[in-house]
């Protein structure tokens, strides 16, 4: 059996091969090769990466400088069919404001081709929690309404493919909930959900698998523990907490797996190279020194600290 | 009260019905351009010109024959055949009432999608940036077509119907079916495809309508002082004259076109032909590169 990269997966419904754009002399994304597949992948980067670039080319809303593009096996600025089975949610704010939330669902069901579209856009609009708001203007709407009556007209024409550019803007904390789940529901059926979002707490809970870019280019792939783990230089970061901080700190400071030890505010906090080493240490020698642990835990497997050291380095 | 309870459903479900082709998505578009142009479900000061517009044009078709019934059996027939406006003569009617309407009409079509970044909504859609472009123009023509059509129709039926043979009337001016619609194609071609490059470029509606007012005023004064001054071939130069002659040349109305820089200066109807023929090519161009560069 070979292994792939990170980079790509089994079954793609998006497959990306050495592409780059630039507009004038600026490099927005430089000889990316990637691949996306059904499940929820997060698409991060700090401002200016190349990520909305990267989307904006995919949802084909902007042409290839250089290099290879298929959705769902076709080139969409080439074959525009494929958009029967495509989705996006623009970051800006791309409605019609004079229209009512469910006249704008409605009429990107018709654009879709979508035969029945009222039924089609209540389907929608149900989904995403718009009901009784559907025949106000959008004019009306606050942010998150907007941002949810924007998913209603993504959803619209049943997308084998979703493109989310930031979709949970200014929604409520009980919306965003309700959006994440939604999107893990649209996932499980087995369609290919990307999202590009700045907010790594949402990318974490939404996303299984992440395409990390900086300054244009692929930076990382893969879960967020398992790009953390190829960071071989930086040692991990550990919390415990227990009754008796600075003699376990002592007794730590002798094992080899570990690089250094800090007390603060009677907690620990140590680096290590291994975590599955310390694992295997911590409980026996807690025991024989009779100290009891409280708290065990690793503060940079996050995908905050995973972009942190892929941004800054540390 | 009852003490049961139950959780329902809401989660998405999926669309298994069939999808239409493009000939419909273009439809969709071309819907939305008409419902855009006279501000249908928009608030009532949009309605305002577009329909005051349409009034302007339809009524006094409506008043002449009322007036031709009214006046019927008079014993002034010869006289009032004088004074009542023809097919030909209508047009001068409408013909600067159009200017205004598409004038004002193509900046609501194009750049409020472009300027609020609703071309994403489009772009991200199973259709092409000429199947837009084609139903934003084919909604304006729509409508200008019904615009100028539609009074000439009130005219061309009150007219079979006062004159007392109601077939003979209609079959003595069949050719009036190609006419018309023809004078009005031609209206279009000259200044929607002017207007619609306009409008492709500005970023407000209201200053694209008026670069466009401007710019056809002063082609016309240009070609004119021009022609005048330096040679007889910058009256080509005369917009509007072309659409005029084209015009007058359909109802075979000299009148119609006197006073244009065209006709001042003997210039052949084939050329104001070639003229919009070329203005509606490269406006076409124009726009699709355009937009093939933005959407």
């Amino acid at each position: 059996m070979t292994s792939i990269s990170p980079a790509f997966v089994d079954s793609p419904t998006i497959e990306v091969t050495e592409l780059s754009k630039w507009f004038g002399q600026k490099v927005a994304v430089s000889n990316m090769s990637c691949s996306f597949g059904p499940g929820i992948t997060g698409l991060l980067g700090p401002n200016g990466a190349g990520k909305t670039t990267l989307l904006r080319m995919m949802a084909g809303l902007s042409q290839p400088s250089r290099g290879e593009l298929t959705v769902l096996g076709t080139n969409p600025r080439r074959e525009t069919q494929v958009f029967q089975k495509v989705g996006l949610v623009p970051e800006d704010d791309a409605v019609y404001e004079f229209l009512t939330g469910r006249r704008f669902v409605e009429y990107g069901a018709e654009l879709a081709g979508v035969r029945n579209p009222s039924s089609a856009a209540e389907h929608a609009i149900t989904a995403v929690g718009m009901g009784e708001a559907a025949e106000r203007r959008i004019e009306g709407y606050s942010k998150g309404m907007r941002q949810r009556i924007k998913v209603a007209g993504a959803l619209v024409n049943d997308p084998e493919v979703l493109f989310l550019d930031e979709p949970l803007n200014g929604a409520d904390p009980v919306q965003r909930v309700r959006l994440i789940e939604l999107f893990h529901q649209l996932a499980r059926e087995g369609r290919t959900v990307i999202v590009s979002s700045h907010v790594l707490e949402e990318v974490e809970k939404m996303a299984n698998r992440v395409i990390a870019m900086v300054d244009g280019r692929l930076a990382a792939a893969g879960d967020a523990a398992a790009i953390r783990a190829a960071f071989t230089d930086i040692p991990y970061r550990v919390r415990i907490d227990s009754d008796v901080p600075r003699r376990l700190g002592s007794a730590l400071l002798e094992q080899d797996v570990i690089r250094s030890v800090e007390v603060i505010n009677d907690t620990l906090h140590i680096q290590t190279d291994d975590l599955g080493d310390l694992g295997r240490m911590l409980a026996p020698l807690a025991r024989d020194l009779d100290i009891r642990l409280t708290m065990v835990q690793p503060e940079d497997l996050s995908l905050e600290s995973v972009f942190r050291y892929l941004v800054h380095g540390r | 009260m009852t003490s049961e309870g139950a959780i329902f459903d809401l989660d998405y479900r999926r669309y298994e019905g069939e999808r239409s082709g493009r000939r419909k998505i273009r439809w969709a578009i071309v819907r939305d351009g008409v419902r855009k142009v006279l501000g249908l479900r928009r608030k009532a000061r949009r309605k305002i010109i577009p329909w005051g517009l349409i009034i302007l044009a339809v009524v006094p078709a409506i008043a002449i024959v009322g007036f031709q019934v009214f006046t019927q059996g008079l014993g002034a027939d010869e006289l009032l055949e004088d004074l009542i406006p023809g097919h030909s003569d209508y047009f001068q009617l409408t013909f600067q009432l159009t200017f205004l309407f598409i004038a004002l009409s193509a900046p609501e079509l194009l750049v409020p999608d472009r300027v609020s970044n609703v071309l994403t909504v489009y772009a991200s859609r199973p259709l092409t940036v000429a199947d837009y472009l084609i139903a934003r123009v084919g909604a304006l023509l729509m409508v200008v077509l019904a615009f100028t059509l539609l009074p000439q129709v009130v005219i061309y039926m009150g007219g079979a119907i006062l004159s007392g043979d109601f077939v003979g009337h209609l079959t003595g001016n069949l050719d009036l079916l190609w006419k018309i619609p023809a004078g009005a194609l031609a209206v279009f071609a000259t200044q929607a495809g002017i207007a619609f490059i306009i409008s492709a470029f500005a970023r407000r509606r209201g200053a694209a309508a008026g670069i466009y007012i401007g710019f056809t005023i002063i082609s016309g004064g240009v070609a004119f002082g021009l022609a005048e001054s330096v040679n007889r071939w910058f009256s080509v130069l005369d917009l509007q004259g072309h659409a005029i002659v084209l015009i007058g040349k359909i109802f075979s109305d000299r009148e119609f076109s006197e006073g244009t820089a065209l006709v001042e200066n003997n210039i052949s109807p084939w050329v104001s032909l070639i003229a919009v023929v070329a203005i509606a090519a490269v406006a076409g161009t124009l726009l699709y590169r355009r937009y093939r560069r933005i959407m």
